[in-house]
Formats: structure tokens, sequence, C-alpha cells
């Protein structure tokens, strides 16, 4: 590759993305990431490469979600973590901090439902997780909890009319660091609840499966989960890492076929539709890669390699992504239905190279 | 803004192109490590094992002070056999719950003493059958249970004045387990299980280059200093100086600093197999090796002198104050190794890829 077609790689991408504009004017992402010096930070960037606004965080953090009116932006400590950051998603200026109480522990994420924001926490003495529940009305009071329907939940989704909890099955504490603590007894379980936080649905893992942590997933347009796991046996055995819960039926994992495992390798990192609701694209840090997958059929479409890939955006266009990486920057991915291809690796805002990009981003 | 990116991009791809000073022979280091840790490691826990398994049985054939101090003393063999390999959690032990099978450790709700009293009273009423027992509850199969058969002192009692047969049944199911398992792990790591180690490939399920190998060995040195820092330290002295002994690994058969001491050990064994030599053949001066170097032989430094039990060290002021320094030491340890180690063998950070969520 020469610096002409880089060149018209990068061209291309910015071209894209103005085209783009399904949603809003301007497309961007905000990205937990840690700064050359080592401290944490979270960016929010112009999918054409500006910088919008760069936040401090006084640990490492890792998801973050955007408020339905699209006003705030909260930013989650990485578990086991304490705080969460609000923050004005246009400017990044300071709104609220949240701070959960002395026997809870952050997981990470957070997603809406019924107006207020939802958490997902350990409560590390219960060995159980919960859903801490926070009024964004009242300056992000905490107005509740709820038990989240199994251990260790992680990623949370909004869905409508209610939200899925990935609760991972994986015990922890604070005593004991990020050890993990019940392997051989583990038992994954997708948990869905109302808006108002009420339980709906409980599905746990196959217990032949349950060393596959679900840990993230995407909703899909019809509702249907698209769920991403890491498996914590024995990696010789091949064993299915993706499932998918539609709206009414059970738990199905997509076969353990030979190429995607590979690239995988037993690990799913983030988990992203992209804007068509066609395609899932599922990063393994692990295996260096952005795997896509056909969010109608769930055939496996290819990957495109990317070292240490964990963050994932979807982009304006169909099939379309932005990858973030711990030492290989920002890129652009593509699939079509053919062949997935890389477009460009473009270095976006700050210097790409020298940020190690943490393992998820939003869609601001 | 197209030649700004252009500009910034060729940086990139020069770095891209020159990742790495690395001068290092991977596969020729991983086949070190593994040689000359990870294999003899195994077959050390494998010999521990059968000592153990002849020491207990000869015991239960017998109860007497004497069989019982062989059998403690064989017991105390195994657990800084096993912590020689406690670190490793790749290859063959993997499977089965092989690991949670000998070490079920923490073990914070008790799961041990539970299951381990249910599987006494059956075995009082029947012998245990060693298939059942394999495939029951992972927290009766280990040293964990062990070690309250030969050390809980209503156990011993029992079992000394040959109180019902479940003890013994029990004790001597473990110990035929471990050796067993002992024996496959060192067996797999001599044969079959070293293939995806030394010959990774395109085509091989766990490993498809010998960078990712590397990746995994050096990991483990990372992991196990870790470990010693959040569970064996972690758990008994908190950041707040806050001491809780009755947490402590092996504190019934008062070995907990024993086994902190020989993890310890294994870092540096695994160090010394290869990763220091690797070192020198880079051109940094060998300032990185003599920092790791510096930094275990501090760590060992600190647990000298203080004897088996890590109880008796955490009721001392001295000791407390010993193992905090010896907590802020591993991180500043955990650090060259996550971070400063990977980045000269040309592994990368592996910001996502070794410490994800």
């Amino acid at each position: 590759m020469n610096r002409r077609t880089f060149l018209a790689g990068a061209g291309a991408l910015a071209l894209m993305t103005k085209a783009g504009g399904a949603r809003a004017a301007t497309p961007g992402f905000l990205c937990t990431a840690q700064r050359p010096d080592g401290r944490a930070a979270a960016l929010a960037f112009d999918a054409d490469g500006g910088l919008r606004f760069a936040l401090d965080l006084p640990a490492r953090g890792h998801g973050a979600v955007v408020s339905p009116d699209r006003r705030h932006l909260v930013v989650f400590a990485r578990r086991p973590g304490l705080e969460a950051l609000v923050v004005d998603a246009a400017t990044g200026a300071p709104r609220h901090r949240l701070r959960v109480p002395d026997d809870r522990r952050l997981c990470g994420h957070g997603a809406y439902a019924g107006g207020r924001l939802f958490t997902t926490e350990n409560d590390f003495e219960g060995e159980r997780g919960m859903l801490g529940i926070w009024d964004p009305a009242r300056n992000f009071e905490r107005v509740g909890e709820v038990p989240s329907g199994g251990i260790g939940p992680h990623e949370i989704v909004s869905l409508g009319d209610g939200l899925a909890v990935a609760n991972g099955g994986i015990l922890t504490h604070p005593d004991s660091g990020r050890q993990k603590l019940n392997l051989p007894t583990m038992r994954p379980v997708i948990a869905l609840f109302d808006a108002t936080g009420a339980p709906t649905r409980r599905v746990e893992a196959p217990w032949d499966l349950h060393q596959v942590s679900l840990r993230h997933m995407t909703a899909g347009p019809n509702g249907d989960l698209w769920i991403g796991g890491q498996f914590q046996g024995d990696r010789r055995r091949r064993v299915p890492l993706v499932a998918r819960l539609g709206a009414g039926g059970g738990l199905t994992y997509l076969p353990a076929a030979e190429a995607p495992l590979r690239h995988l390798r037993q690990y799913c990192g983030s988990v992203v539709l992209d804007s068509s609701g066609t395609v899932v694209a599922i990063s393994s840090p692990r295996g260096g890669a952005v795997t896509f997958w056909d969010a109608r059929g769930g055939a496996y479409m290819g990957s495109v390699d990317l070292p240490d890939v964990c963050a994932l955006g979807a982009l304006p266009q169909a099939g379309r992504f932005v990858a973030g990486s711990g030492g290989a920057g920002l890129c652009a991915v593509a699939v079509d239905a053919a062949r997935p291809r890389p477009l460009a690796r473009q270095p976006m805002g700050l210097s790409g190279a020298e940020i190690a990009w943490d393992n998820h981003m939003v869609a601001l | 803004m197209v030649r700004r990116v252009a500009v910034l991009l060729a940086g990139m791809l020069l770095a891209w192109a020159a990742p790495a000073r690395a001068q290092v022979d991977l596969p020729a280091l991983n086949a070190a490590l593994i040689d000359g840790h990870v294999a003899p490691g195994y077959a050390r826990f494998a010999t521990a094992a059968d000592g153990l398994d002849d020491a207990v049985g000869a015991l239960c054939a017998a109860p007497t002070e004497a069989g019982l101090a062989a059998a403690r003393a064989a017991f105390r063999g195994a657990v800084a056999a096993w912590s020689g390999v406690q670190h490793l959690r790749l290859g063959p032990v993997e499977a089965d719950n092989r690991y949670h099978r000998i070490d079920h450790w923490p073990d914070r709700k008790n799961a041990v003493g539970r299951h381990l009293a249910r599987a006494v009273d059956q075995a009082d009423q029947a012998p245990v059958d060693p298939d059942r027992f394999r495939q029951g509850s992972v927290a009766v199969q280990g040293l964990p249970a062990l070690e309250r058969l030969l050390y809980g002192p209503d156990h011993v009692a029992a079992l000394m004045a040959g109180t019902g047969p479940g003890r013994c049944r029990v004790a001597t199911a473990i110990t035929a387990n471990l050796a067993a398992l002992g024996g496959q792990l060192a067996a797999e790591w001599a044969g079959p299980a070293r293939r995806p180690f030394l010959h990774p490939g395109p085509g091989e399920a766990l490993y498809r280059t010998p960078k990712e190998v590397t990746g995994d060995l050096v990991g483990a040195f990372g992991a196990g200093v870790e470990m010693i820092r959040d569970l064996k330290l972690g758990r008994v002295l908190a950041a707040d100086g806050a001491t809780r002994p009755q947490r402590g690994e092996w504190r019934r058969a008062g070995l907990g600093l024993l086994a902190l001491r020989d993890s310890l050990k294994a870092q540096a064994d695994l160090f010394h197999a290869g990763l220091d030599t690797a070192l020198e053949t880079l051109d940094d001066d060998g300032a990185l090796g003599e920092a790791i170097q510096s930094e275990l032989a501090a760590a060992l430094r600190l647990t000298e002198d203080l004897g088996d039990d890590l109880t008796a060290v955490l009721a001392d002021p001295d000791g407390q104050r010993r193992l905090a320094l010896l907590s802020s030491q591993l991180s500043g340890l955990k650090e060259l190794a996550a971070g400063d180690l990977r980045g000269a063998l040309g592994l990368g950070i592996g910001f996502n890829a070794f410490d994800g969520d």
C-alpha cells in the first residue's frame, strides 16, 4: 500500500461520512482511552477526524451511553468502578457525578429506559448482580435498584420498551481484585426488564456452554439480541461464541465454525449493529480482528484484521464501522456482502497511534 | 485536512512497519519457557502428589503420630509444588475444571467445608466411588479439602481415633484424584499439550503465531504477580491496613507464607527460564532485565526469614509492614511485566487483548 492509496482511502472515508447523514447532522463518537502518559480519558471525535472534546477520567473508563434526548453523555468507570461521569453531550462540560453505595461496584455499562438511567452493578457481599436506577430529572439522584437476574452483569442495552442485561455469570469481589471466583459453577443469564425495571424474562445459558460468559450485546431492529461471549474453559475446545436471543424465542448459538472462531480466539470484545440494521460487527482484541455477521440470518460474512481492536461504532453507511485499537489507532472498517474489506486506517483528532483506545465507544 | 492526515498516516505506517527493535527468537523463547519452567513445574507437582497419596494411604492404614507428621510433610511438599504452577492457567489445566479440582480457592462461602462434611457423612455409609467423586463437587476434590482433614482439630481427632471410615475414604479419594491429575498434567505437558505452544500455525485452534504463545506465557508472569498481590496478600491485608488472617491461603496448615514465597520463586523461575536472556539480546543496556530481576529479588527478600505461617506474620507489626511493602513492590513488578516487558519483546502492550473486560 502506498501513500496515494492511503490518501484515497482517507478521502473516501471523509466523503463517505459526509455523504451519510442518516442520523444526526454530524456523526461522532466517544471512546474511552488511555493517554500516552497513562492517564485515563474519554475522547469525543467526528467521524471525519476532528476532536470534539476530551474528558479526563479519575480512573480507567469502560462504556458510555447517550441520553434519549441526546443532551447528556454518561461515561462509566471500569469494573470494579465507583463513579460515572455525566457530561454535556455536545461540549463535554461536566454536569454530574454518580457514585455507587459502598457495597456496590459499577460493571462499566448503563442504559436508559422509562426516563431513568440503569447501571449494571455488583452486590459483592450478596454475590448477585444489581441494576442501579438513577433519575436524570433529579440531577441523576440514585432512586433505587433491582436484582439484575444473575451474577456478574455486564452490558445493558435499551430495547425501546425495556432493557436487556447480559449477566456474564462470573463472580468477582473487590477484595480479590478482578480474579474470577466461580468458574466451575458459573452460569450466564440474559435477563429482560420492562421500562420500570421489573423483570419480564430470564434466559439461562445451557449447562454445556455455561463457561461461555455472555457479556456484550446489541439489539437488532426487530428486537433480536446479538450476544458475544468469552470462553472461560478449555481453550482447545471449539465452542460457539456468538448467540442470538429472538424476541419471543430461545437462546440460539451460531454454529462454532472454524473461520470466525479462529479470528475471535475465544473472546468477543464489542458487539455493534451497523446503521442499516443488517450487519453485526464483533471485535476480538485477542484475535486482532473485527468479524462481521449477517443480522438477518446469522451467517458469518468475514473479518478484517486490526491488532488489539476492541471498541466499535457504526458509521452512517451500511456495513461500515469505526474501530479503536489499543496500539494501532482508529480505523474505519467495512464489509460488503461479497467481501469484507478495510477502508483506511485514519488517525482522528489527537494523533491516533499514541492514544490507546479502550474497550468501548458510543455514537453521539 | 487531507494533507495533515496523510502526514500522520505516513508516520503511523512507519511505526507500523517497524514495530519493534526486538530480535528475539520467539519460538526458541517459547520452547525454553515450556521446557525450563512449565513442564518441570508440573513434573514436580506430579511427584509431590504421588508422595502425598502414599503418605495419606499409610496414615489411613495405620493412624500414628509419625504417620500424621509424614502426611503433613507430604502435604507441605504438595503445596510447595502446586505454588510453582498455580499461576499457570494455560494448557491441559484448562480442561475439565482441573485447576479448581486441585485448588478451589478462594472459597468465599465455605463450599469446601460444607461439601466436605457431606462427603464424609456419605463415605461413613459406603466407600467412595472414584467416578462419582470426580464428577461431583470440585470443592471437595483437592488440596483445600485435604487440608481440613489433615489439620482441622475435629477431623484429625476423629481420623486418629478411627471414628468411622468416612474421613480416610475421602482423604484417600482426594489424594488418588490429585495423583491422577498430577500425572495427567505432567504427561500431557511432556507430550501432546506441547504442540500448539511449540508449533503454532494457522490451522491450530489455540495459537496462530509464536507471538501469541509468548504473549500468553508473558501474560502468566504478570498474572502470577497479580495473583500474589490480589489474592495471597490482598485478601488478608487490606489497603487501609486491616488484617484478616482467617481469609489466608493454607491458614489451617500454617503454610500461607511458604506458598506465597514459593509463588514468588515460581515467577522468578519463569523469568529466568528464558525471558532474562531474551532481554539481554535486546539493545537496551540490559536495563529492563536488571530492573525486573532486582524487583523479584527485593520481593523475595521481604518474605525471607519469616517462616511458613502467614497468620503469625500478620499478627506482628513489623511483619505487616513488610507485607505492605511487598504489595507495593508487586505493583511495580506487575507494571514492568504487563507494560515494559511486553513492549520490549514486541508483543504490544495488549491494552485490550490482555486486559479486556
